[in-house]
Formats: C-alpha cells, sequence, structure tokens
C-alpha cells in the first residue's frame, strides 16, 4: 500500500512539473514571438478570433506532441530525473520554436502574424500555420524518439529532418496548380487545406524514413537521405493511383477562385498519397528475402 | 517535360546512391569463377577454401553468394562471404562441404572440387601419416599438433584410406570433382550435412514452409481444443 501511495504523489509531482513546463513554455514563446503578448499574456477569449484560436492550439498542440515523446526515468532519484526532464523538455521547447520561426520564414516570409490573424482573421493563413507547427512538432518527436535522450546527436538530426523538410515545401508548386501566395493573400479557404494537408503528409513521411535502426550517425544519416529520396520515387505512383482507382476529375478552372471542396480534394490525396508511400519507405521488411549471412 | 527529367534524375540518383553506401555491397567482393580465387585469397600455403553455404537472395533479381572457411595450419581459421556469379553458383551446388581452392607448399594451385583436407592428404610435407588400423586397413591421420585441422576443414574423424587417396590422386589430374569413396563429401554427403548443416537447414526449412506453417497453427488449433475438452471434463466432474 505504502508503494502504491508513494508512486501516486510521484506522478502528481510530476503532474505539476509538467504544468510548470508548458508555464515556461510561454515565456520562451513570447521570446521569440514578441508580436504574441497579446495572445499569451492576457485573458484569451477563443470565440472572438477564430483564426488567433487556431494559431494558438496549433502551438499548444505541438508542444504536446513533442512533450508526449519525454519520459521520467526513475533509475535516477526523482529530483535527478525532474532535472533531466527539465533540460530536455527546455531544448526541445526551443527547438521547436526555432523550427516553427524557420519554416515560417521559408513558407510564409511574406506575411506577418499581427496583419494576418489579428487585422484580417485568415483562416488559411491561420490553417496553413497550423499545419506547419503541427508537422514540426511530429518531427521533432519523432527525432527526440530516435536518438534517446543523446543531446547532440538529437540537434545534427534536427537539422537533417529540417533540411529535408524545408525542401519538401518547396515540391508544392509542381504538384498543384494553386498560386499559394496569390490565395492565401486572398483568404481561400481551398489553399489553406491543400497545402496544411500536403504538408502533414510531408512530416508523416519524413517522421517514416527516420524510424530505422541506428547504429552509426554516418549510416543512419546516409539512409534517411535514401529513403527520403525514395519517398520522392514512390509518392507518384500513388498519387496517380488515387486519382486512377476513383477517377477523380480536375473540375476548376484558373479564371476563378477554388472552392474549398477543391482544396480539400487536393489536401486528402496528398495527405492519403504521403501515409502510403510511408508505408512503402518504412514498413517493409525485406527479412528472409535479404538476409544476413 | 521538366517534371519527367527532374522524376528520372531522381531515380537515377537513389540508384547511384544505393549502389555506392548500400550494405551489401560495401563489403563484399565478387567471385565471376574458380578461375580468380589465387589473385583474390593470397594466403601462404598450405591453404585450402572450404564452401561451407551458399545462399541466393532477392525477389525479382537475384544474387548468389557463397561462404568460404579459409584453413591454414599456420593461420586462424577464417569465414568471408563473397558474392558469385548465377553460373558459378549453380555450378558449385553439389559441392557444399567441399575445398574449391587449394594451395600447396610448392605453391601449386588447384581448383578441382575435392573433400577437404586434400591439401594435406596430398601434400609431401609433414602434417601426417599412415597407418594401419586393427582392421588391417591403412588410413591417413593427422600428426597430433594438427589435429585441430579436422574440425576446421569440417571432416571430424574422418580419416582418409589408400583407395581415397589414390582416387583423389586420379580426380585432381583429370579435373574431375571427387566426392569420396561412399559420397561421403559434397551436398549429398553425409559428413557434409553434419559438419556444414546450416545450407541443409534451410533447404529443408524452405521445402516445408507451408507444412510447417500449417502444422503450427493446426497444432496449436489442437492444443486450445483440448484445452477446452479438459476443463469442460473438469466442470462435468464437479457438478456430478
Amino acid at each position: 500500500m505504502n508503494d502504491m501511495l508513494d508512486r501516486l504523489i510521484i506522478r502528481v509531482f510530476f503532474t505539476l512539473f509538467t504544468i510548470l513546463v508548458l508555464y515556461a513554455y510561454k515565456y520562451a514563446h513570447y521570446f521569440l514571438y514578441p508580436s504574441a503578448k497579446k495572445q499569451l499574456f492576457r485573458k484569451f477569449y477563443p470565440s472572438a478570433n477564430s483564426a488567433d484560436s487556431l494559431h494558438l492550439f496549433s502551438r499548444l498542440l505541438g508542444l504536446g506532441i513533442v512533450m508526449s515523446s519525454f519520459s521520467f526515468d526513475q533509475a535516477e532519484k526523482v529530483f535527478t530525473s525532474a532535472l533531466f526532464f527539465s533540460f530536455t523538455s527546455l531544448l526541445c521547447i526551443i527547438i521547436f520554436l526555432v523550427s516553427i520561426y524557420i519554416m515560417e520564414s521559408i513558407v510564409l516570409y511574406n506575411f506577418e502574424y499581427s496583419g494576418e490573424i489579428i487585422k484580417k482573421q485568415n483562416y488559411s493563413y491561420a490553417l496553413v500555420s497550423a499545419a506547419l507547427s503541427l508537422s514540426v512538432a511530429f518531427i521533432i518527436r519523432t527525432v527526440n524518439i530516435q536518438t534517446q535522450g543523446n543531446v547532440v546527436v538529437f540537434l545534427l538530426l534536427w537539422l537533417l529532418a529540417m533540411v529535408l523538410f524545408g525542401f519538401s515545401t518547396k515540391l508544392y508548386k509542381l504538384l498543384s496548380k494553386l498560386n499559394f501566395y496569390q490565395l492565401l493573400i486572398q483568404k481561400n479557404l481551398a489553399v489553406g487545406l491543400s497545402y496544411g494537408a500536403f504538408v502533414l503528409g510531408c512530416s508523416f513521411t519524413i517522421c517514416s524514413v527516420f524510424y530505422q535502426e541506428y547504429d552509426s550517425l554516418e549510416n543512419y544519416s546516409l539512409q534517411i537521405i535514401l529513403k527520403a529520396i525514395l519517398a520522392a520515387i514512390v509518392f507518384p505512383f500513388f498519387r496517380l493511383g488515387i486519382h486512377f482507382v476513383y477517377e477523380l476529375k480536375n473540375d476548376w478552372q484558373e479564371s476563378e477562385l477554388p472552392e474549398w471542396g477543391y482544396g480539400l480534394y487536393e489536401g486528402a490525396v496528398f495527405f492519403l498519397a504521403c501515409l502510403f508511400t510511408s508505408l512503402i519507405t518504412g514498413h517493409v521488411y525485406f527479412g528472409t528475402i535479404y538476409p544476413v549471412f | 517535360m521538366n517534371k519527367i527529367g527532374v522524376y528520372f534524375f531522381i531515380i537515377i540518383l537513389y540508384l547511384g546512391l544505393t549502389r555506392g553506401v548500400g550494405p551489401n555491397t560495401m563489403h563484399s567482393i565478387f567471385i565471376p569463377s574458380e578461375a580468380v580465387f589465387g589473385n583474390y585469397f593470397n594466403e601462404s600455403p598450405p591453404f585450402t577454401l572450404v564452401l561451407v553455404d551458399a545462399f541466393s537472395s532477392g525477389l525479382f533479381i537475384k544474387s548468389y553468394y557463397h561462404k568460404y572457411r579459409l584453413v591454414g595450419p599456420f593461420r586462424p581459421m577464417d569465414e568471408v562471404v563473397v558474392r558469385v556469379s548465377s553460373a558459378f553458383y549453380q555450378k558449385n551446388i553439389l559441392n557444399i562441404g567441399m575445398s574449391l581452392f587449394r594451395r600447396y607448399d610448392n605453391n601449386e594451385e588447384n581448383t578441382v572440387p575435392l573433400p577437404p583436407g586434400t591439401v594435406f592428404f596430398l601434400n609431401k610435407a609433414y602434417y601426417g601419416g599412415w597407418r594401419w588400423e586393427d582392421s588391417g586397413e591403412k588410413v591417413w591421420r593427422f600428426s597430433r599438433v594438427y589435429r585441430f585441422l579436422n574440425k576446421q576443414l569440417g571432416i571430424q574423424s574422418f580419416s582418409p584410406t589408400y583407395d581415397f587417396y589414390k582416387q583423389l590422386e586420379h580426380h585432381q589430374v583429370s579435373g574431375k570433382p571427387y566426392y569420396g569413396l561412399r559420397s561421403e563429401f559434397g551436398s549429398n554427403g553425409r559428413i557434409s550435412q553434419n559438419n556444414f548443416p546450416s545450407f541443409f537447414t534451410r533447404k529443408r526449412d524452405e521445402s516445408s514452409f507451408f507444412k510447417s506453417v500449417l502444422n503450427k497453427d493446426f497444432k496449436l488449433a489442437v492444443i486450445k481444443k483440448r484445452k477446452l475438452e479438459k476443463k469442460q471434463w473438469k466442470s462435468f466432474l464437479l457438478h456430478e
């Protein structure tokens, strides 16, 4: 009975500690994004500005996704594991915010949060920003799980992941007929849905290439790059296959504004193709066909 | 056209990188035929290469591998995996456990498939000698100091008789493979099957794959049924 009660108290302690980390995130976010002061340090009314709600909660969800990869190792003493947890969580928060900053500088370099979210309530912009936050969170979570607490390897693999993700975001122009920047300025939902799903799909594919056995950093990085190139080869097959099997027809004329249904169709096809690609790149085990002597 | 060009470039890049840094190609040498053994294996004589295992991998495009055991009295035993050509693989499918290459003390090389240990049986130098058995048969045995070679060569307690030795000499000169007086060596030989079991176990498992799967599932189903029957019988007895 004593040990059950003791364990319960330790879990409550770690729960409070995690909430403390959430509090630290607020200040870290403000440090990197001073324009977000209103969003974080005053009372927040979700119904007042739905675009702002989407923007904020996507960041918090992203934080939650990143932190879900942490653990408290009771092989050490309670305070040592709490200290280690606080160090890794602080590092991951900073990495998460820096990643979002980098990706938004690459993708949304023409736009500003205050202009698009606060003044214009641009849902399309909020969708893209939310998708970027969640994508970056999934990638950081995967890298953290694979590196298992090794800080140097974590930083190096995070850089590699960011490079791959940055390249993949630029492929949207090749794959979609929608003019991203023009439609985003016009607050068109179709581009938000399409690009958001595309970016999420890319992050799932990148996560799948990271899930493999780690022996040495050099070999692991080479295998990641090979699998990423393989994903680029396999992806068009699934995209064409989905169009062919379900006889999907492009019914949008470039002279009109696209409906949100068109954006949903494009986004869903991208996302589905990425999910199937991650199956081929990450879940084919060659076992007895290519055994080891 | 631009997209197609980019796509083909990505495919070529992928194939090129895989060829360059893929794990299978990084470390294994390629042996097209027995003629190149002398070039790749520069061990000092006497030295023999025993074919321990043979494997093919791949589903649509096959690759073939041999595993050789490098045996010599003055070197540690070693095993090496090499990639071989399809023709060479098929040619040696019956030669598991045989010596495919020998370098004698006078630096003479021979690639006729013969039982392992031939490089010592036919050697003029002193690695063993002839003895008379109680049965009246004359057999060749390793000297005490070289007896560890029995295990390394995979011949265990086998001792060649004089008839065996004569046949061995004849086959080496004629260039025909020799599997022993009673075909003890090679893929169909008892001695090779006992001492190099990995190849034969794998072949047996492959041929009985479906049978083993069915057996496994069937056995599980039978065990579950018997457990249920036991349970029902126990509850019947309790009620009685």
